[in-house]
């Protein structure tokens, strides 16, 4: 990170090191922000919900809190973004839906609160796709090139961080809903282990393969923020006692000792060429850096999509049992067709769709033996146009749900953790991410991955003109 | 495919009607071939499991869910 870089393009590393020593005020920094989302974001249109009067208030309250040496961390005073999926006291929490559009929560969800505690300063609430079903989140754009969608669903933190709108934000990620706007944008997200970040006040799309997770500008600024959001919670059963290992500190920038395995199937299948390019000359990177690369088959991914959408149609639609039958109208038509599809899935369809996914988990670990972290393209595509349905493959179309959740809901069904960042640009000049995945509970080694990449490459330093 | 399984149009209605909810006209075609095409896929990759697999439904990803 510059010297010289704008306020709103720090990463959070350096801006706590900025404010810890005195050298910035929260307040100051607050302010830049807010300022940029007045004069940006009717372009972007990423935020949904902007609580200005509160930031402000909390800055003030982290400056004196840090003038009187009570510093509480790298988060104290950062201005960050909320999904608007998360609850936040007191802030009404659409889910950018009418069926909730009138909703404030009384409590913060448990990792709102975590980084709250840490000293974060919430900018507002930011764009998702309806209730997360969608690889979209109207009405944000991509700052890369407005014609385009920031991909989703967590499109609205993409785009917020792509274009200086926030210095982190929070995502959730079902089938790649952190990691498709991650590469979309060109900014940085991880999804982490399932069980590793509460969904407490989250709300749900599938209970079984929805993830909360940071978005950020840098894997290092992931580390700070998933080092406040991780941690098993009472009040969410699908959380792990897992110890949290300091993420920030095991970024050591060596990963000598780490193998990098690149899949032989699968994940390079009906990929814009472009793409390929970037992600193989990423890979070449990580290769000289490592240990080296080992190629690795991966068994168990065929029809892997069919049971994907079958777990979540039929858990979103259970989510949404009372309201759909009592306001089906309130959905917007895409999400209305989906649930209607979920309400009508067979329970033997269900369950055997739950019973491949322990065939796909077998497969990731004999694909592990050999290696400790896998790299695959973060999208075989770049964002969308807004209206944008289908990709055209010429001899094919793909819908744009499927071509976005390809190479990401393997790792939903499987529970693992995968960081998206980029690794350059396709030949429409839009952004292109590169997946790192890793064993259960192996964030640590996934953000070393891609802190190690971040250092001897400079795409995540690299911002779209608006 | 076995055509037993298929589910056609105008069933969607019916099993609509069951579940309590409608399904909208425009979307019942679309409706009943998404369901037909996920259930054959579905089908075609547990063809081959031991009946011993067992739902991941603990979801505990430490190389030890399911099987």
């Amino acid at each position: 990170m510059s010297e010289m870089s704008p306020l709103h393009y720090l990463d959070i590393a350096t801006a706590a090191e900025r404010i810890r020593s005195g050298k910035l005020s929260s307040v100051a920094l607050t302010e830049a922000i807010l300022d940029r989302i007045t004069a940006i974001d009717p372009i972007i249109r990423s935020y949904v919900t902007v609580t200005g009067k509160d930031a402000i208030q909390a800055a003030e309250n982290a400056d004196k809190r840090i003038r009187s040496g009570d510093y509480l961390g790298p988060l104290d005073g950062i201005p960050l973004a909320i999904k608007d999926l998360y609850d936040t006291a007191g802030i009404r929490t659409t889910s950018c839906s009418k069926v909730r559009e009138n909703y404030v929560p009384t409590e913060d969800a448990t990792s709102v609160a975590k980084l709250r505690a840490a000293g974060a300063v919430i900018l507002g609430k930011v764009a998702t796709h309806e209730f997360a079903f969608g690889f979209d989140a109207p009405p944000a754009r991509n700052p890369w090139n407005t014609d385009h969608t920031p991909s989703g669903s967590s499109g609205g933190s993409g785009a917020a961080l792509a274009a200086g709108l926030c210095l982190g934000a929070t995502g959730s990620d079902t089938g790649g809903s952190i990691r498709a706007p991650a590469a979309a944008n060109g900014i940085s997200g991880i999804k982490p282990t399932y069980g590793r970040v509460s969904k407490h006040g989250v709300a749900v799309l599938s209970w079984t393969l929805d993830h909360a997770g940071p978005m950020a500008r840098s894997a290092r600024d992931l580390a700070i923020l998933l080092q406040a959001m991780a941690g098993s919670d009472p009040l969410d059963p699908t959380t792990l006692d897992e110890n949290v290992p300091d993420y920030v500190s095991a970024l050591a920038g060596d990963i000598k000792g780490i193998t990098i395995g690149v899949p032989r199937n699968y994940f390079f299948d009906m990929i814009e060429p472009s793409i390929e390019t970037a992600v193989r000359g990423a890979i070449d990177e990580l290769g000289k850096a490592s240990s080296g690369i080992t190629e690795v088959d991966i068994p168990g991914l065929e029809y892997l999509l069919e049971s994907f959408f079958s777990i979540v149609t039929a858990e979103a639609a259970t989510f949404h049992f009372e309201a759909f039958r009592e306001t089906p109208h309130l959905y917007n038509d895409d999400v209305r067709q989906l649930l209607e599809q979920g309400n009508l899935t067979l329970a033997t369809t269900y369950i055997n769709a739950q019973r491949s996914r322990s065939v796909v988990i077998d497969g990731f670990r004999q694909a592990f033996q050999n290696i400790d972290v896998l790299v695959t393209p973060g999208l075989p595509v770049t964002a969308p146009r807004v209206g944008q349905t289908a990709y055209d493959w010429k001899t094919s179309d793909e819908p744009v749900f499927r071509a976005h959740a390809r190479y990401n809901c393997p790792f939903n069904l499987a529970g693992l953790p995968a960081a998206t960042v980029p690794c350059g640009f396709a030949s429409d000049c839009l952004p292109v991410g590169l997946q790192i995945i890793g064993k259960p509970f192996q964030e640590v080694t996934v953000l070393r991955v891609a802190d190690a990449f971040q250092r001897l490459t400079d795409w995540h330093n690299v911002h779209p003109r608006i | 495919m076995d055509e037993r399984l298929t589910i056609t149009s105008d069933q969607i209605v019916v099993l609509a009607a069951a579940a309590g909810i409608e399904v909208q006209p425009h979307n019942q075609s679309g409706c009943a071939e998404t369901l037909n095409s996920l259930r054959n896929g579905v089908c075609a990759k547990i063809k081959r499991f031991a009946p011993h697999v067992a739902p991941a439904v603990r979801m505990d990803p430490r190389w030890r869910t399911g099987s």
